[in-house]
């Protein structure tokens, strides 16, 4: 929750999942309330919103990047991917399919933001070990599973890239 | 608030000395900015966003070193084999840093500026004696690291002014950095060290340089205890006091003064004494 | 067992999973409603003093202001205490904890009302706080409630001084646990949309009953007037179980006075600051043992700070009393327990209620005393553990299902357990390795203090189309409900789990079936499930009969299919279901259990103090860097007498998460509080939870001792899975330093200054 003096406003143009959006927002708006409220994409979380848990993980031109530190304006020209848009017609995307597999998932509120920072690990790293993996989610806090099983379905999934 | 995202150093400098400097604040990876913000603090008037500046990024192979630009990322250093291999204690304190998510935005320049007594990459960077090459519209100087960060939160950066780049020279030696931190992912270190050494051919040390951080206001060099060494001290138990000359921690939230103390010197003796150096007599 | 199972003990993926991987599940913070508006609490800045006045002035200023209501606004009772009546909804006069709740403002975003509530500005008398367990015993004319004491319980059963006098060894030891805070990732959050005299109430919620009955009592309304739904719920480990009352109640008064949708999303600090913790507790145990290693006699004192208002602190004391000296026969045993107010935030439920810390007192005396005894740790529990036969400490006589001595067997030979397990030392001595081994049993569901509370219903509704709807009383808040609810409906009616669906938790679909909490809803939902498909049964096969012209006793229902067992011929499910449609036949059922009644004397505590127990090992193998104090736990054995596995991914999940969520209270969450009772540790900086990194190798192991009460044989599994962590650490730790770690979290900091003075001493 963020705070101004005045509210001034921005057009920003980005790619979001594919679809390229034009929006007019505040300056202050973060990146995590332009895709919960605006855009009602609500995949992305809200638990410390001060970096220090990854729910609110996205990737960035990428790269696996806490959307509740980043302005949406800052991201003016870029290409977010967010959880809701990992699955295609096809279906859902392997690691996904994985985490249920695998049931990685309990309470389930740290899971899009995992399994982002998960997809980010196996795209340089295609074949990590389990240690590379805990190392790359360690960013993503979870409560519930102790993250073996977390771990379980990256690993898993990799083994069938 | 208003957003200004320069696309060259240049507009980016004169924006800089436009503005008024108590109403702007510059915004690098944000992961240092942010969390102030949403903790209560109200956002500037201006917003300088320079994550655009070409001109702040990349490392770069110098006669001398080698030059990083102030917004490269800590990701990005982790993956730079010129870092891994001649400035390894540097490469050991990204892979130690925060989660990806911070590495990813984070960014050098940040850290530094950012002034934490804790910070990862600062007793490295003292370690490899860097220096700031800060730009203003107008002028452009170099100061030594240790000359810039001044306390807690505090630097000699002026209005107007931006690290455009980290400058380190060449290195000899070997050289690591250790952390500690109260879990082993995502923690702020309870104390930090790095440390270069080079051995004569017969294996004597002939040189010994040891940076500690969250131990002092800023980072601080263990001279006493460096300079005892390589002229013969070697009794291990004359250490502590030694080390303690240099240090002034703190009691805070993750541990006490006298632990940091007593720490510092558990790790550095144990250390010291792997690479040959000391005994108990 | 003979029996063939198609459903139960199969690794059915969870069936919440698909919403959750995509984004979709949509949690109490996704949801919006038209015309909804956003309120946030006034609260105390003080932990301790008088409430002078409110001047809501400055939020009147702020855009979209809508309101703000305190005490007098109320238009029922001024009262959310869940068990005491010692809590107002808004406090009038007296302050006692900073969050305390003083009023509700109300604004058209979110944003506005959270910097509207906060810009009120509240005029207090502050008094010096009391913010300790010993400074609220001490505190002589100063008192929180009517005086500091929240709630006591005593066992007594034999003679201890007896005991005492026929004891070879008597050890005494004080021990202290700390305050844990649940860190679910989900926010507490509830949407209240009023519609004329009646409220519908969305919410991360724990307790739907309990919800419905606070907002009945605050609106002065009845419970037919509040509708309860549960959302998916992102953890509540406890946490939110009575939270979610005051809160949902507090957004109530303000639907109530705006007639418009209400929305209220506590702000991560703010929920640290003012929702329930872990109890901290200290304890003092004395234990008598003969020198042959037979427990004799405990005399045991447990002291809890309970925070400012009594929430369920008597019945967190309740359990921890009960199961004070842990799974072993011990014939003479006195345990005081007493809970004193503090003004810190209330403490209340936290996975184990009570157990982790009662197992810490009992654990690590029991390797005190095999240490002073010159025992082997396992060996000395093997001498005492219950076996079928013998009472528990509270007099309770068991005759089955009793599985502790075989995790504790079980998990030592897994863990390859050494009699002689002097610490291993690593070659440049820096490190140091050791195991530890804890064991703990645990009253399965609400125990003699809660059995008038303990049924819980599940309704059954058929449609025409095949498909089968499911309500159940009790909730899914992570730990895999609604998976096991599909499991075994599946089982009991023999069709295929893909035609259940789980209907959200509502308090409109069945009767109160209480709280969802103390590892209840296997039993209670499963055996619920049994008795409506008791009811079922009978309607379906009589029209199965009838379908397929023949006998009902030669109906079976086998693989999806209804199957006439003498000509072989079959008939869908879903014809089934549409003839049943057809030819008029009811189509739900409702069922019900409940605990049965429990022989138990208050005063005393002796008796049946719950109808079975689960069991488990935690074996800890800890590595202790001796430069720095450092502890890391490197692998759990965990043996769990289980009764009978529903789902054996699931429930390892619970198992890895449980020692995981343990392994943090035990080393790294470290808890704080200032002079003036602010918590020092709001946030995940400096509140530390275990990370991926830190993640520990967890090798489960399932005792199946079937309890005849439990469906299928099951018994809970929730909670025991973080009881005996802890103490299995700190064990290790205690073996590996030379020195009784009494007192948890484990820090460096703590390790390295007892290691130290152990070093002084030799």
């Amino acid at each position: 929750m963020l705070h101004v003096n005045t509210t001034e406003w921005f057009d920003l143009e980005v790619i979001i999942n594919g679809r390229h959006i034009r929006a007019s927002i505040p300056t202050h708006l973060r990146l995590l309330d332009f895709l919960r409220e605006n855009l009602r994409l609500t995949g992305a979380k809200e638990v410390c919103g001060e970096g220090e848990c990854g729910a609110c993980t996205v990737l960035l031109d990428g790269k696996a990047v806490n959307s509740c530190l980043i302005l949406a304006a800052e991201c003016h020209g870029a290409t977010i991917l967010t959880v809701e848009g990992l699955q295609s017609a096809a279906g859902m995307d392997d690691l996904q399919e994985a985490f249920i597999r695998d049931h990685a998932v309990q309470c389930g509120y740290c899971i899009p933001g995992m399994i982002l920072s998960a997809e980010e690990l196996l795209t340089h790293t295609p074949h990590p070990d389990r240690e590379q993996i805990r190392h790359a989610l360690a960013g993503n806090i979870c409560r519930c599973t102790g993250y073996q099983k977390v771990v379980d379905a990256v690993e898993n999934s990799a083994k069938k890239r | 608030m208003k957003i200004h995202q320069p696309y060259g150093l240049e507009d980016c400098l004169t924006l800089l000395s436009e503005l008024p400097p108590d109403a702007t604040v510059i915004l690098a990876g944000g992961t240092d900015l942010m969390p102030r913000y949403e903790q209560g603090r109200i956002l500037p008037n201006n917003l300088i966003n320079i994550k655009h500046l070409t001109e702040l990024q990349g490392i770069t192979e110098t006669e001398n070193g080698i030059e990083i630009g102030g917004l490269t990322t800590i990701e990005a250093l982790q993956h730079s084999d010129l870092i891994r291999q001649e400035y390894p204690a540097l490469w050991r304190s990204t892979a130690q840093f925060a989660g990806v998510q911070i590495r990813n935005r984070a960014t050098l320049a940040g850290n530094i500026a950012n002034a934490s007594p804790a910070g990862d990459t600062l007793p490295s960077l003292y370690l490899y004696h860097a220096k700031l090459k800060l730009v203003s519209r107008h002028a452009s100087r170099t100061t030594r690291l240790e000359d810039f960060l001044v306390g807690p939160g505090q630097t000699t950066q002026e209005p107007g002014e931006l690290i455009q780049s980290i400058i380190l020279p060449k290195v000899s030696g070997s050289s690591c950095f250790y952390k500690l931190g109260l879990r082993d992912a995502m923690a702020i270190s309870v104390v930090n060290y790095a440390l270069r050494y080079s051995n004569a051919e017969d294996g004597e040390l002939t040189d010994l340089e040891i940076t500690a951080g969250a131990v002092a206001p800023t980072i601080v060099f263990l001279d006493a205890l460096t300079t005892a060494i390589l002229g013969g001290e070697t009794n291990i138990a004359a250490w502590q006091a030694l080390i303690e000359q240099d240090i002034a921690p703190i009691d805070d939230i993750r541990a006490s003064a006298d632990y940091r103390r007593k720490v510092l010197g558990r790790l550095i003796s144990h250390h010291l004494q792997r690479l040959g150096v000391g005994s108990h007599e | 067992m003979s029996e063939k199972f198609h459903h139960i003990g199969k690794s059915l993926p969870r069936v919440d999973a698909p919403g959750k991987v995509s984004g979709l599940t949509r949690f109490i913070t996704d949801m919006h409603f038209d015309s909804m508006v956003f309120a946030y609490p006034v609260v105390s800045p003080i932990a301790f003093g008088a409430l002078d006045g409110v001047d809501i002035s400055p939020a009147r200023k702020m855009p979209g202001f809508l309101g703000a209501w305190f005490a007098g606004d109320i238009p029922g009772e001024n009262q959310v205490g869940v068990i005491l009546p010692d809590q107002p909804l808004f406090a009038q006069d007296k302050l006692r904890f900073v969050g305390d709740a003083i009023g509700i403002v109300a604004a058209e975003t979110e944003v506005d009302a959270i910097s509207a509530a906060r810009s009120v500005k509240i005029d207090t008398t502050p008094r010096e706080p009391i913010l300790s367990i010993n400074a609220s015993k001490m505190a002589t004319g100063k008192k929180i409630h009517e005086n500091n004491i929240a709630c006591e319980h005593r066992l007594e059963r034999g003679d201890i001084q007896a005991g005492f006098a026929d004891a070879d060894v008597v050890v005494e030891a004080d021990l202290v646990t700390p305050y844990q805070e649940h860190f679910y990732l989900e926010p507490q959050g509830c949407i209240v949309v009023p519609q004329g005299d009646a409220f519908t109430v969305y919410g991360s919620i724990q307790c739907v009953f309990y919800v419905q009955k606070a907002i009945a009592k605050v609106l002065g309304i009845s419970f037919s007037k509040v509708r309860v739904i549960q959302t998916p719920t992102g953890g509540a480990f406890g946490g939110k179980e009575d939270i979610p009352s005051e809160m949902c109640a507090r957004a109530a008064v303000a639907a109530w006075h705006l007639q418009r949708p209400v929305k209220m999303i506590y702000r991560r600090r703010d929920d640290v600051q003012w929702t329930s913790k872990r109890h901290p507790f200290q304890m003092h145990y004395k234990v008598g043992v003969s020198k042959t290693g037979k427990l004799l006699s405990a005399d045991i004192i447990l002291e809890e700070n309970a925070g400012a208002y009594a929430t369920l602190s008597s019945v967190v004391s309740y359990r921890a009393t009960m199961q004070a000296m842990g799974p072993y026969a011990i014939p003479n045993i006195q345990v005081h327990s007493t809970s004193y107010y503090t003004n810190l935030p209330p403490t209340g439920a936290f996975r184990g209620f009570g157990s982790p810390q009662a197992t810490f007192g009992h654990e690590r005396m029991m390797d005190i005393l095999a240490d002073r005894l010159g025992m082997d740790p396992v060996e000395f529990r093997l001498k005492n553990i219950l076996k079928p036969g013998q009472e528990t400490q509270t007099g309770h006589a068991l005759s089955t299902s009793v599985g502790a001595e075989a995790t504790l067997l079980k998990s030592a030979n897994a863990a390859e357990w050494q009699t002689d397990a002097r610490p291993m030392v690593s070659k440049d001595g820096r490190y140091r390795e050791a195991l530890g081994v804890s064991v703990c049993h645990y009253g399965n569901c609400l125990g003699a203090a809660g059995w008038s509370m303990d049924g819980a219903g599940v309704k059954i509704q058929i449609n025409r189309d095949g498909s089968i709807a499911v309500a159940f009383g009790l909730i899914e808040m992570g730990q895999g409900a609604l998976t096991v609810v599909t499991q075994m409906t599946a089982e009991a009616l023999g069709v295929n789990a893909e035609r259940i669906s789980i209907l959200p938790t509502d308090t409109s679909q069945v009767p109160d079936s209480g709280p969802s909490v103390a590892s209840r809803n296997i039993v209670m939902t499963g055996n619920a499930i049994r008795n409506a498909v008791e009811k079922l049964k009978p309607i379906l096969s009589t029209a199965a009969a009838e379908a397929m012209e023949c006998a009902p006793e030669n109906v079976a229902f086998q693989n999806d299919q209804v199957v006439n067992t003498k000509s072989g011929n079959a008939l869908s499910i879903s014809a089934l279901c549409e003839y049943l449609y057809v030819t008029n036949r009811p189509m739900d059922a409702l069922g019900w259990w409940h605990v049965p009644a429990l022989t138990y004397d208050a005063q005393t505590g002796r008796g049946e103090a719950y109808f079975t127990y689960s069991y488990a090992t935690h074996i800890a193998r800890v590595q202790v860097d001796t430069l720095t104090g450092q502890v890391r736990v490197q692998k759990v054995w965990a043996a769990h007498d289980v009764g009978k596995i529903i789902n054996p991914a699931g429930l390892a999940g619970q198992v890895q998460g449980g020692v995981v969520q343990g392994a943090g209270w035990a080393i790294y969450e470290n808890f704080g509080h200032d002079n003036a009772g602010r918590i020092t540790t709001p946030n995940l900086s400096t509140y530390l939870l275990p990370t991926a990194a830190d993640s520990v190798d967890v090798q489960a192991f399932w005792i199946e001792d079937p309890e005849p009460l439990g469906p299928w044989g099951a018994k809970g599994i929730g909670e025991p899975a973080i009881i005996p962590t802890a103490a299995a650490i700190a064990n290790a730790v205690s073996r590996i330093v030379g020195q009784p770690m009494n007192q948890i979290p484990l820090t460096p900091e703590r390790v390295l200054v007892a290691f130290e003075d152990k070093v002084v001493h030799e």
